[in-house]
C-alpha cells in the first residue's frame, strides 16, 4: 500500500475533498463571525455545486473502470459519483430551503451549514468505501452529524427528544457494525471488501463469517430504516428540523443503499452468501415484504402529514429492497435501484419542502386540517405537492412512475421475484390512499384560515427544482436512465 | 311480376308532416298545422291509389292464374350491414300491403280529418297532429316493409306513438290525478307490446340463425332451412318454423292485444277518441294479423303454432265479448268489442283462411273506426261524458251520428246485408271447414266453431245494448253545463258545429267522416261475397277479395303442400260442400238477428225491469264480468309488485350490503385496521424501540445462522 | 403527424389556460371550448381514413425510451377510428354545458377537462402498451379531481373509491405489461412495448391465465362488469353533469375498448377459458343493472346502472367473437356514449335549474318545457333502443352476434364462449335470449323515469315557471339528437370502416388462439422465424396498408364476402396456419 497519493487519486477524491474541505471553511467564517448571525446558505451551496462540477469532471475521468483510493481503502467508481451526484443535489436543495427555514423558526444558523455540508461528505465516504475501515469513518462522520442537525431545533423539546432517541438506537447500531466488521475479520483476517470476497467465498458456510454479516447488514438496514429496524424513523423525522428530514429521507437513505449495495455486489457475492438457506436473499425477500407493507399500513393513519411521509421513507426503502435483491441476482444490475433513489430522493425533497413551506414558527401546520383548502389560495405550490405525492405513489407520467416500472421490469425478470412485486404492486394500491389524503384536504375540502406559508425566494427555488426534477424523469427519462446504466461498480 | 316504385314517398310524406308539425308547430297558425297533417297523409292517399289502380292493377292482372303475386318495390338503400346481416331499406307494395296500404291512409285521413274538429280547441293541437302523422308513417313503413327488422321499425313506432298519444293528456287534471293515470295508461301500452316485441326479436334472431337472410321474401324461398329441426333449452326436437312462429305470435299477442296481453288495450280508451278509432281499432291493433299474414308460408309450415293461434283467438273473442256486456263506458265497450274483433281475424288466420282474416280486418276498420268516431262524437256533445248510465234519448239531436252508428252496428252484428255479416260469416265457415292440418280430423274445428259463434251473439247483444242505451229511450242525467271542455278547456264556439240545448253538435269536419265510414261499413261486404252465393249465381270467384289476395297467402299453404305433404286436401274436403255453408250462414243470421232483437227488446227504454232482475240473479256472475275478471288486478299481484320488491331487494341487499358494505368497505376496513395497530406499536419510548431493534436483528441472526449451522451440521 | 397534434393538443391548450388570469373567468370557458373544438376540427382529418383498409393509419411512430424500447407510437383503425371522433365530439359538448353549473375555480375545471381528454385520446390511440399505460392513469386524477372538487353530496367518497378501485386494476394490468415485456425481451433479444410486435408472439397457457386476469381486472374494472360497479353509481352521482357525460360518454369505453384491443386478442387461450365466466356476469349485468336501477330514487343513479346494463350488451357482443357481434359492440359504445351522455347532460339541465335529481322532485314538466321534454324523450327512446334511433342497431347486432356465435378454430374444435358455465346446454342462444330480456327491461325503468319527470300535474309549484333551453342548451343537445336520429336511420357509413378492422381482429384471435393452445407450460414462443425479420413486417404492416384479398374469419352461418375480409398485419402471422373459423350453413342441432 502506498503512502503518497497520485494526482490522478487526488482528482478522483476532489467531490470529497471540497465537501469536507467546505464544511470546515464554513465552520471557520461562523466562529470569525463571532455572535453575528450571518447567512452562510449561499455559500454552502456554492461549496456543493463546487463539488457537483468535480463530480461531473470525474465522471469521465474515472471511466467505466473506476479508480481504486488509498491503496484500496476506497474506491471512486461510477457508481459512487452519481450517488455523489445525488447526495449534493439533495444537499444543494435542503441548504436552498434551509435558508429561510433558520431565520423563520430562529434557531442560529452557527454551525448547521458546516454540520450539514459534513454529513454530505460522511454520506459520499459512505458510497466511496471499499473497506470497513472508511465504512466505519463515513458512517460514524455522516450520523454524529445527522444526530446535530435533528438535535438543532432549539427552544422544540421534540427535536432534542428525537435526537436522542435517534441517538441511542445509532449508538446500538454502530455498536452491531463494530461486532460485525470484528466477527468478519477473526474469521477472514480481510477488512477491504474484495480481500473478503475471496475468503468470503471459501469461508461461505461459517456461522461466525455469516453472523459478522447479519451485523454489518443490521447496521445498514437501521441506517435505511428496513422493517423492525425502522423504529426510530416517525420520532427522529418528526422531531428534525423539516429540511433535515428531508436530507434524512433522501440522502441517508441513498448513502445507506449505497453502501449496502457495494458490499453485498462486492463481498458478500459468494454463491453461499447469496443464495439458499444461508444467504442473504431469503431473508431480504422476507424483510423487503414486511418493510414496505408495514411501513404503507402505518402510513394510512398518520394524523401529522410529516410523520406519514416518514412511515412512506419506510415503505420506499422496502421497494429499494426489491431492487437490491433483483440486483443480487442479475449482478450489475444497479441501474433499477439508482434511479429509484433519485427518482424517491427528489419527490420525497419537494414533499417535505412544501411541508416546511407551509410551516411557520407559530404553527408548524402538520394535521390535514392545516392543509384544507390550500388549493385555493396557492394553486401552484398544491399542484406541486400533488406532483410528489403522485410521483411517490408511483402514478404516471411522474419519476416515481417510470422508478417504479423500472424497479418491478428489473425484478419480473426473475420467476422468484413475481410473488414480490405482486406485493410490492398491493401496497402501492394502499399507498395512493394515503397520498390522496393531503390532496383530499387541498382540493377538496375548505379551510378555515388562510394560510401563510414561508414565502422565500429560496425555497420556491428548491419547491421547482424539485417539481422540475420530478417531472422530468417522468416524461424524460432516457437520460438519467443512460447515466445509471453507466453508474457500474468497478470491479 | 315486379316492378320499381317510389314508394318511400308513402311513408314519407307523413313522416315530413310530423316534423313540421313536431318542430315548429307552435309558431304555425291552427290553420296551417291541419293544413300539414291532412295534406301529408292526404298526399300519401293519393300516391298509394296511384300505386295500386294505376300500377298494380294492371300487373296484378298480368299476373292472374299464375301464382307470382304483383309486387311494386322499392330498396332504397343498404340499412344495416355487418357480417353476414345485410338489410336494406327495401319496400314492397304487393295486394296484401296495397289493402293494409288504403286501409291505412284512407280510414287515417278520414280521421286526421275528423280530428281537425274534434280536437279544434286542444292547447297543444301541433303535437297531437304531428304524433297522428308519426303514427301514420310508422305504420306505412310496417305495412311496406320487405325485412322483418324494418318491419320491426314500424312495429315499434307505431308502439311509441301509442304511447304518446293515450298518455296525450298527460297533465289533465281532476279526480285522482286524471293525467297520470292517462301517462301510466301509455306507459302500460308500451311495456305489454315490449313483452311482445322482445318474442318477436327472439323470432328474428331464430330465423336468421336458421336461415341466415331475414328478408321476407328470400325466407319463403328457404322452407328447408325453416323445417330444420331446433332444441330450445334441449327441448324439442321442434321445427325452426314451430318455434320462430311461436315467438313472432307472442310480438302478434302483443300487438293485437290478445289474450294474455291484452290489458292495455281498455286502459289505452284513456287517449283522444279519434286516437282510439285509428290506432286502437282500425290500423295498429290489426298489425298482429297482418303480420301472420305476411308470414302465412312460416305459419303454415308449424300447424301446431296455428292451431294454437286460432284458439288463443277464439278463446279472446268470447272472453273480450263477454266482458262487453257489464261495461258502463262507451268507449271500454267499444274497445272490449275491438279485442274481440281481433279474436276473430286470429282465428281466420289460425285456420289458414288469410283472406278471410284479412277481409274482417279490412271491414272492421271501417265499421269500428266509424263507431269510435260516433263514440267520439257523443262524448264530444255530451261534454266528455262517457258513462251510459248518463246517456239515452240522443236519437234526434244527433241524427247523423245516430244513422252511421246504427249502420255499424248493424254491420258488426253480422246483420246482412252489411259487411260485418259477410267478413264474420267468412270465418264462421272457414273454422269449420279448416285448412289447417293440426285441426283437419280432430273435434277442435267445432269447438272454434261455437265459441266464434257464441261470441258472434254476444257482440250483437252488447252493441244493441249499446246502441240501445246511447240512442234510445229518454236522456238520463244532463251533463253539467259548467264543465266546458276537454283537457285545455274550450274557448270559444266550435268549428262549424251548433248547439242544440247543453250539446255540442259535431260541425261537417266530423262528420262527412263518419258518413263515409258508415258507407264503407255497409258496402265493402260485397267485395267477399261467400261461395256459396256465387254457387247459386253461377258466378266463379265471386269472392273478389280472396282472389286479389290468393297469390300472396296461397304461398303458404302450397308451400305447405310440398313439405307438408296432402294433409290439407284431407282437412278440407269439408270445404266442398256448399249445403253445409249455406246452412252455417242461415244459423249465423239467425243468431245475430235473434240476440240483437233480444237486446233492443231489453233495452229500448234504458236497461229494463228484465235486465235488472237478470243482474240481481246472477250477481256473482255479474259482478265477475263487470270487473273484467280481475285480471289487471292479478297481474298486478304476479308481475308488478314481485319486480318492484325484487329490484329494492337486489339494490339494498347485493349492491348495498354484500358488494360495498361486505365486499369493498370490508376490505378497506381490515387494511385500515392493521393501520391503526401499528401505529400504536409506535409508542415513543427507546427502551420499546430498542427491544425491538434488538429482537429484530436476534431474529435475523436466528434466522440466518441457524439455518448455517443446521446446513453445517448437515 | 396528425394523431399528434390531436393527443396533444388538448394538454396544450391546458398549458395557454393554466397561463390565464384566474379572474378571467370567461376568456378561460371560451379559450377551453376553443380549444376542444380546434381538437374535434383537427380530429375530423381522420375523414381521409380509408375504410376499406383493415391496418394502422396516421402511424406515428418515434422513440421515446429508446434504452427500454419504449415508443411514442399512435395509430388509428377502423376500430379506435369512431371512439376517437366520439371523444372528441363529446368533449366540446361538455364543456359548453358547464358553462353555468362550473361557477367555482373555473381555471382548474378547464385544465383538468382538457388534461382529460388527452388521457383518453391517448388511450384510444396508444400502439405502445407503455404509453397506453401512461395515458390510462392520467385519465384518473383529472377525473378524480373533477368528481372530488365540483361534486355534490358525498363527493370525497365517492372520488376516492373511483381511483381506489380503479388503481386496483390497473396496477395488477401495469405488472402483467412488464412481464410481457421482459419475457418477450427474454424470448427474442428483443424488449418491446410495441403492441404490433407483441401480438406476433403467444404467451404459454400456464402464465396466459394469469395475464388475461390481470389485464381483464382492469379493463372489467373500468367497464364496469356486475360484481365491480358500484364505483360507478357513487362517482356518477356525486359527479358534476360534465364529469358524469365523460365518464359515461367516454371513460366507461376505455375498459370494453381495452378488452377488444388487448385483453382477448393477446391472451386467446385464456380468453377463450373465461369466456363464459365473462359472459354470464355480463348478462347478469344487464339484468341486474336493469333491475336496479328501476329502484332507483335519484335520476343520474338510475341512469348509472342503466350503464351497467348496457355495457353488459357490449361485453356481450363482444365475446361473441363475430363481425357482426364485434360492429354491434362498437356501435352500442357510439350510441351509448351519445345516448347515455345526453341523458346526463338533460338532468344536469335540471340540476341547474333545481339543484336536486330526486324523481320524487319533478313532474309534469312537459307542460313547462316542452322542448326539452322532446329531447329528453328521443334521447330516453335511444336509450331504450327504439329501433329507427341509435340504440337499437347496436343492440340488435350485438343479439345477432351473440345469438349466432358459433366459433370455429381448425381441428374442428369449437370454441363456446357464451355458453354459461354450469349449465352446459346454455349455449349462446340462451344467454341472447336472456339478454334479449334487458331491451324490455330497459324500458321499465327509463319510462319509468321518464313519466315521474314529465307526466303527471305539477306537483312543485317551484317546477311551473322552469326556464325551457336556452339558445346555448340546444346547442348542446342538438348534436346529441341529430345524432341519434342519423345513427338509427342510416348506420352504415358508421360500421363500414369497422368491418375490415374488426374481421382482421378475429383472424388474429383464431391465428394466435390456435398457436397457443399447442404450447402447453408457459414462456414466449415467436409465431414465426427470427423476430427482426418479423418485426420488419410487423413495421411495414403498421406503416403500409395491407393487401386485401385473404379470407378472415366469419363465426356467422353464411358465408361471408371473401373479398371483403382482408387479412390486416396478418403478413407476420401468414405461416403459422390458414384461417381458422370457417363459414358453414345455417345452425343445425342443439341450441
Amino acid at each position: 500500500m502506498t503512502g503518497s497519493v497520485g494526482m490522478g487519486e487526488l482528482q478522483a477524491l476532489a467531490p470529497l475533498l471540497v465537501v469536507t474541505g467546505w464544511a470546515a471553511l464554513l465552520l471557520l467564517v461562523s466562529a470569525l463571525a463571532g455572535g453575528r448571525s450571518l447567512r452562510l446558505g449561499p455559500l454552502a451551496l456554492c461549496g456543493l455545486l463546487l463539488a457537483l462540477v468535480a463530480v461531473v469532471w470525474d465522471w469521465r475521468l474515472v471511466g467505466a473502470g473506476g479508480q481504486v483510493l488509498f491503496g484500496g481503502l476506497a474506491v471512486s467508481d461510477r457508481f459512487a459519483l452519481f450517488l455523489d451526484a445525488l447526495l449534493l443535489l439533495a444537499g444543494s436543495l435542503t441548504v436552498l430551503i434551509s435558508d429561510a427555514y433558520l431565520d423563520e423558526h430562529g434557531f442560529a444558523d452557527d454551525a448547521y451549514f458546516s454540520l450539514l455540508l459534513l454529513a454530505v461528505s460522511g454520506m459520499m465516504l459512505l458510497v466511496h468505501a471499499t473497506s470497513f475501515v472508511m465504512l466505519l469513518l463515513g458512517l460514524e462522520t455522516m450520523s454524529l452529524a445527522i444526530y446535530a442537525l435533528v438535535a438543532f431545533w432549539v427552544g422544540k423539546a421534540t427535536s432534542a427528544e428525537a435526537a436522542l432517541k435517534y441517538f441511542v438506537m445509532g449508538a446500538v447500531a454502530s455498536a452491531f457494525l463494530v461486532f460485525g466488521v470484528a466477527l468478519i475479520y477473526g474469521v477472514t483476517g480481510a477488512t477491504g471488501y474484495r480481500a473478503l470476497a475471496e475468503a468470503a467465498t471459501q469461508a461461505a458456510g461459517q456461522p461466525l463469517l455469516l453472523l459478522g454479516m447479519v451485523f454489518v447488514l443490521g447496521a445498514l438496514a437501521f441506517k435505511v430504516a428496513i422493517v423492525p429496524l425502522h423504529m426510530w424513523v416517525p420520532d427522529a423525522y418528526e422531531g428534525a428540523p423539516t429540511p433535515v428530514t428531508g436530507l434524512m429521507a433522501s440522502a441517508v437513505k441513498a448513502a445507506g443503499f449505497g453502501a449496502l449495495l457495494r458490499l453485498l455486489a462486492t463481498s458478500f457475492a459468494a454463491d453461499g452468501l447469496v443464495y439458499g438457506s444461508t444467504g442473504w436473499l431469503n431473508p431480504c425477500w422476507t424483510l423487503a415484504a414486511l418493510t414496505m407493507s408495514l411501513g404503507n399500513l402505518a402510513a394510512l393513519r398518520q394524523p401529522s402529514i410529516k410523520r406519514m411521509l416518514a412511515y412512506s421513507s419506510v415503505a420506499h426503502a422496502g421497494y429499494v429492497l426489491l431492487g437490491v435483491i433483483a440486483a443480487g441476482l442479475h449482478p450489475g444490475q444497479l441501474a433499477p435501484v439508482l434511479f429509484y433513489l433519485l427518482a424517491y430522493a427528489a419527490a420525497t425533497l419537494g414533499a417535505l419542502g412544501v411541508v416546511a413551506w407551509i410551516g411557520r414558527r407559530e404553527a408548524e401546520r402538520l394535521t390535514f386540517e392545516d392543509w384544507a383548502g390550500l388549493a385555493r389560495h396557492h394553486p401552484v405550490v398544491a399542484l406541486a405537492m400533488t406532483v410528489f405525492l403522485l410521483s411517490l405513489a408511483g402514478v404516471p407520467p411522474t419519476g416515481g412512475f417510470f422508478a417504479k416500472f423500472y424497479l418491478f421490469r428489473a425484478a419480473l425478470r426473475d420467476p422468484q421475484l413475481v410473488t414480490l412485486v405482486v406485493i410490492a404492486v398491493l401496497n402501492s394500491v394502499v399507498s395512493v390512499y394515503y397520498y390522496l389524503r393531503p390532496v383530499v384536504a387541498m382540493y377538496f375540502q375548505d379551510g378555515v384560515a388562510q394560510p401563510q406559508p414561508l414565502a422565500r425566494p429560496g425555497v420556491y427555488a428548491m419547491l421547482g427544482l424539485a417539481l422540475a426534477l420530478v417531472l422530468l424523469l417522468g416524461l424524460l427519462p432516457g437520460v438519467p436512465l443512460e447515466w445509471a446504466l453507466h453508474a457500474q461498480l468497478a470491479r | 311480376m315486379t316492378k320499381t316504385f317510389p314508394l318511400l314517398w308513402i311513408p314519407l310524406l307523413p313522416l315530413l308532416g310530423a316534423a313540421i308539425n313536431l318542430l315548429c308547430g307552435r309558431v304555425l297558425s291552427r290553420r296551417a298545422v291541419h293544413a300539414v297533417a291532412c295534406g301529408s297523409v292526404a298526399g300519401a292517399l293519393g300516391v298509394v291509389v296511384f300505386a295500386i289502380f294505376g300500377r298494380l292493377w294492371p300487373l296484378a292482372w298480368a299476373a292472374e292464374g299464375t301464382h307470382v303475386p304483383a309486387r311494386l318495390v322499392q330498396t332504397a338503400y343498404a340499412w344495416i350491414t355487418a357480417g353476414s346481416v345485410e338489410l336494406p331499406v327495401g319496400l314492397v307494395c304487393d295486394p296484401l300491403s296495397a289493402v293494409m296500404l288504403l286501409v291505412v291512409t284512407l280510414v287515417g285521413f278520414l280521421i286526421h280529418l275528423y280530428s281537425t274538429g274534434y280536437m279544434a280547441h286542444e292547447r297543444d293541437h301541433a303535437r297531437f297532429f304531428g304524433y297522428l302523422n308519426l303514427f301514420t308513417g310508422a305504420m306505412l313503413i310496417l305495412v311496406l316493409a320487405d325485412n322483418l327488422p324494418l318491419l320491426f321499425v314500424g312495429w315499434e313506432g307505431v308502439g311509441v306513438c301509442s304511447y304518446l298519444l293515450i298518455g296525450f293528456w298527460y297533465d289533465k287534471d281532476g279526480t285522482e290525478r286524471l293525467g297520470l293515470a292517462n301517462a301510466m295508461a301509455g306507459r302500460k301500452a308500451f311495456l305489454v307490446n315490449r313483452v311482445g316485441d322482445v318474442a318477436f326479436l327472439l323470432g328474428m334472431l331464430v330465423l336468421f340463425a336458421a336461415t341466415g337472410t331475414l328478408s321476407i321474401e328470400s325466407l319463403a324461398l328457404r322452407a328447408s332451412d325453416l323445417l330444420l329441426p331446433l332444441h330450445p333449452l334441449g327441448l324439442g326436437p321442434y321445427t325452426v318454423a314451430g318455434v320462430a312462429g311461436l315467438l313472432l305470435f307472442i310480438g302478434a299477442m302483443g300487438k293485437s292485444a290478445q289474450i294474455p296481453l291484452y290489458v292495455w288495450l281498455p286502459d289505452a280508451m284513456a287517449g283522444p277518441t279519434p286516437v282510439s278509432a285509428l290506432i286502437h281499432a282500425a290500423t295498429m291493433v290489426t298489425a298482429g294479423v297482418y303480420m301472420v299474414a305476411r308470414m302465412n308460408f312460416l305459419f303454415m309450415l308449424s300447424p301446431a303454432v296455428m292451431g294454437l293461434i286460432a284458439l288463443v283467438g277464439a278463446t279472446t273473442a268470447l272472453f273480450a265479448a263477454s266482458i262487453g256486456f257489464a261495461q258502463h263506458d262507451i268507449k271500454k265497450v267499444l274497445a272490449y268489442s275491438t279485442i274481440s274483433q281481433l279474436g276473430y281475424m286470429f282465428v281466420a288466420v289460425g285456420v289458414g283462411a288469410f283472406s278471410a282474416g284479412i277481409f274482417h280486418l279490412f271491414t272492421h276498420a271501417f265499421f269500428k273506426a266509424c263507431l269510435f268516431l260516433g263514440a267520439g262524437a257523443i262524448i264530444h256533445a255530451l261534454h266528455d261524458e262517457q258513462d251510459l248510465r248518463q246517456m239515452g234519448g240522443l236519437r234526434r239531436p244527433l241524427a247523423t251520428t245516430h244513422w252511421t252508428f246504427l249502420v255499424s252496428t248493424l254491420a258488426i252484428a253480422g246483420i246482412p246485408p252489411l259487411s260485418g255479416f259477410f267478413s264474420k260469416d267468412e270465418i264462421l265457415w272457414r273454422a269449420i271447414a279448416t285448412a289447417n292440418p293440426a285441426l283437419g280430423s280432430t273435434w277442435l274445428p267445432a269447438l272454434l266453431y261455437v265459441m266464434s259463434l257464441a261470441a258472434a251473439l254476444c257482440t250483437a247483444f252488447y252493441m244493441f245494448r249499446l246502441y240501445g242505451l246511447v240512442f234510445l229511450g229518454e236522456r238520463r242525467g244532463a251533463a253539467p253545463a259548467s264543465s266546458h271542455g276537454h283537457a285545455g278547456g274550450h274557448a270559444g264556439g266550435h268549428a262549424g258545429g251548433g248547439h242544440a240545448g247543453d250539446l255540442h253538435l259535431p260541425g261537417p269536419a266530423m262528420e262527412a267522416p263518419l258518413i263515409v265510414l258508415a258507407g264503407g261499413a255497409a258496402l265493402l261486404g260485397l267485395l267477399g261475397l261467400p261461395e256459396v252465393v256465387g254457387a247459386w249465381l253461377g258466378i266463379e270467384h265471386i269472392n273478389l277479395f280472396e282472389r286479389w289476395l290468393a297469390p300472396v297467402v296461397d304461398q303458404g299453404a302450397r308451400l305447405a303442400d310440398r313439405w307438408a305433404g296432402g294433409h290439407r286436401v284431407a282437412a278440407n274436403a269439408l270445404a266442398e260442400s256448399h249445403g253445409l255453408e249455406a246452412l252455417l250462414l242461415l244459423l249465423s243470421v239467425a243468431v245475430a238477428v235473434g240476440s240483437s232483437a233480444l237486446a233492443w227488446k231489453l233495452y229500448r227504454a234504458g236497461p229494463s225491469a228484465l235486465v235488472a232482475r237478470l243482474t240481481a240473479r246472477l250477481r256473482w256472475f255479474y259482478r265477475l264480468v263487470l270487473n273484467k275478471y280481475w285480471v289487471d288486478e292479478l297481474y298486478d299481484w304476479i308481475i308488478v309488485r314481485p319486480y318492484k320488491a325484487l329490484a329494492v331487494v337486489l339494490f339494498q341487499l347485493i349492491d348495498r350490503l354484500v358488494i360495498d358494505r361486505l365486499g369493498v368497505h370490508g376490505a378497506a376496513r381490515s387494511v385500515d385496521g392493521v393501520g391503526r395497530v401499528l401505529r400504536r406499536l409506535q409508542t415513543g419510548s427507546v427502551q420499546h424501540y430498542v427491544v425491538g431493534l434488538v429482537i429484530g436483528v436476534t431474529a435475523l441472526v436466528v434466522g440466518v445462522v441457524g439455518a448455517a449451522l443446521l446446513g453445517g451440521g448437515g | 403527424m396528425l394523431l399528434t397534434a390531436i393527443v396533444l393538443l388538448p394538454l396544450l391548450g391546458a398549458l395557454v389556460v393554466a397561463l390565464l388570469p384566474r379572474a378571467e373567468e370567461r376568456a378561460t370557458r371560451h379559450l377551453g371550448f376553443a380549444f376542444t373544438l380546434l381538437t374535434f376540427a383537427v380530429s375530423l382529418g381522420l375523414a381521409a381514413f380509408r375504410p376499406a383498409e383493415a391496418g394502422w393509419q396516421f402511424v406515428v411512430q418515434r422513440p421515446w425510451v429508446a434504452s427500454l424500447g419504449i415508443d411514442f407510437h399512435l395509430a388509428v383503425d377502423g376500430i379506435s377510428l369512431w371512439l376517437v371522433l366520439l371523444t372528441t365530439f363529446l368533449t366540446p359538448i361538455v364543456l359548453l354545458s358547464s358553462y353555468r353549473a362550473i361557477t367555482t375555480r373555473v381555471k382548474e375545471f378547464v385544465v383538468a377537462m382538457l388534461v382529460l381528454e388527452t388521457g383518453m385520446l391517448g388511450v384510444f390511440l396508444a400502439l405502445d402498451l407503455f404509453l397506453f399505460y401512461v395515458f390510462w392513469e392520467l385519465v384518473l386524477v383529472p377525473m378524480y379531481l373533477i368528481i372530488g372538487i365540483w361534486g355534490h353530496g358525498d363527493r370525497i367518497y365517492a372520488a376516492l373509491k373511483f381511483v381506489l378501485y380503479t388503481v386496483v386494476g390497473s396496477l395488477l394490468m401495469l405488472a402483467a405489461i412488464i412481464y410481457l415485456y421482459v419475457t418477450h425481451g427474454q424470448a427474442t433479444g428483443h424488449y418491446t412495448f410495441d403492441y404490433p410486435t407483441l401480438m406476433l408472439s403467444v404467451w404459454g397457457r400456464g402464465e396466459q391465465l394469469w395475464l388475461f386476469l390481470a389485464f381483464a381486472l382492469a379493463f372489467a374494472i373500468k367497464v364496469p362488469l356486475f360484481p365491480l360497479h358500484t364505483w360507478l353509481p357513487d362517482a356518477h352521482t356525486q359527479a358534476p353533469t360534465a364529469g358524469s357525460v365523460v365518464l359515461a360518454g367516454v371513460l366507461l369505453k376505455l375498459g370494453t375498448y381495452g378488452f377488444l384491443r388487448f385483453a382477448l386478442p393477446l391472451f386467446p387461450w385464456a380468453a377463450a377459458r373465461c369466456a363464459p365466466y365473462l359472459a354470464a356476469l355480463a348478462v347478469i349485468g344487464i339484468i341486474y343493472g336493469a333491475l336496479v336501477a328501476y329502484a332507483q330514487q335519484d335520476a343520474k343513479r338510475l341512469v348509472a346502472y342503466s350503464s351497467v346494463s348496457h355495457l353488459g350488451f357490449v361485453m356481450l357482443g363482444l365475446l361473441a367473437m363475430n363481425s357482426a357481434g364485434l360492429q354491434g359492440s362498437l356501435f352500442l359504445m357510439l350510441s351509448h356514449g351519445v345516448s347515455t351522455g345526453g341523458l346526463f347532460l338533460a338532468i344536469g339541465v335540471l340540476y341547474e335549474r333545481r339543484h336536486t335529481n330526486e324523481l320524487a322532485q319533478f313532474g309534469g314538466l312537459w307542460r313547462p318545457m316542452p322542448i326539452f321534454a322532446g329531447l329528453f324523450m328521443v334521447i330516453m327512446l335511444s336509450s331504450a333502443g327504439l329501433p329507427g334511433l341509435s340504440g337499437f342497431v347496436g343492440e340488435f347486432l350485438i343479439l345477432v352476434g351473440a345469438f349466432t356465435h358459433r366459433l370455429f378454430v381448425d381441428g374442428g374444435e369449437q370454441l363456446r364462449l357464451l355458453t354459461l358455465p354450469g349449465a352446459w346446454h346454455w349455449g349462446p342462444r340462451v344467454v341472447a335470449g336472456l339478454a334479449a330480456l334487458g331491451v324490455l327491461l330497459g324500458a321499465v325503468y327509463l319510462l319509468a323515469m321518464f313519466q315521474k319527470l314529465m307526466f303527471g300535474p305539477i306537483t312543485q309549484p317551484k317546477n311551473a315557471e322552469l326556464r325551457d333551453l336556452d339558445a346555448r342548451e340546444i346547442a348542446v343537445f342538438a348534436p346529441l339528437v341529430v345524432l341519434t336520429f342519423v345513427m338509427g336511420i342510416y348506420p352504415r357509413p358508421f360500421l363500414a370502416p369497422m368491418e375490415p378492422a374488426v374481421n382482421r381482429l378475429l383472424h388474429d384471435f383464431s391465428v394466435r388462439y390456435a398457436a397457443s393452445r399447442d404450447h402447453q407450460g408457459s414462456g414466449v414462443r415467436r409465431l414465426r422465424g427470427k423476430l427482426d425479420a418479423l418485426r420488419d413486417e410487423a413495421d411495414q404492416a403498421t406503416a403500409v396498408p395491407p393487401a386485401p384479398a385473404r379470407r378472415g374469419p366469419s363465426a356467422l352461418p353464411s358465408a361471408p364476402r371473401a373479398s371483403e375480409l382482408p387479412s390486416g398485419r396478418a403478413a407476420g402471422v401468414r405461416p403459422v396456419k390458414p384461417p381458422l373459423a370457417r363459414s358453414h350453413g345455417p345452425a343445425r342441432g342443439a341450441a
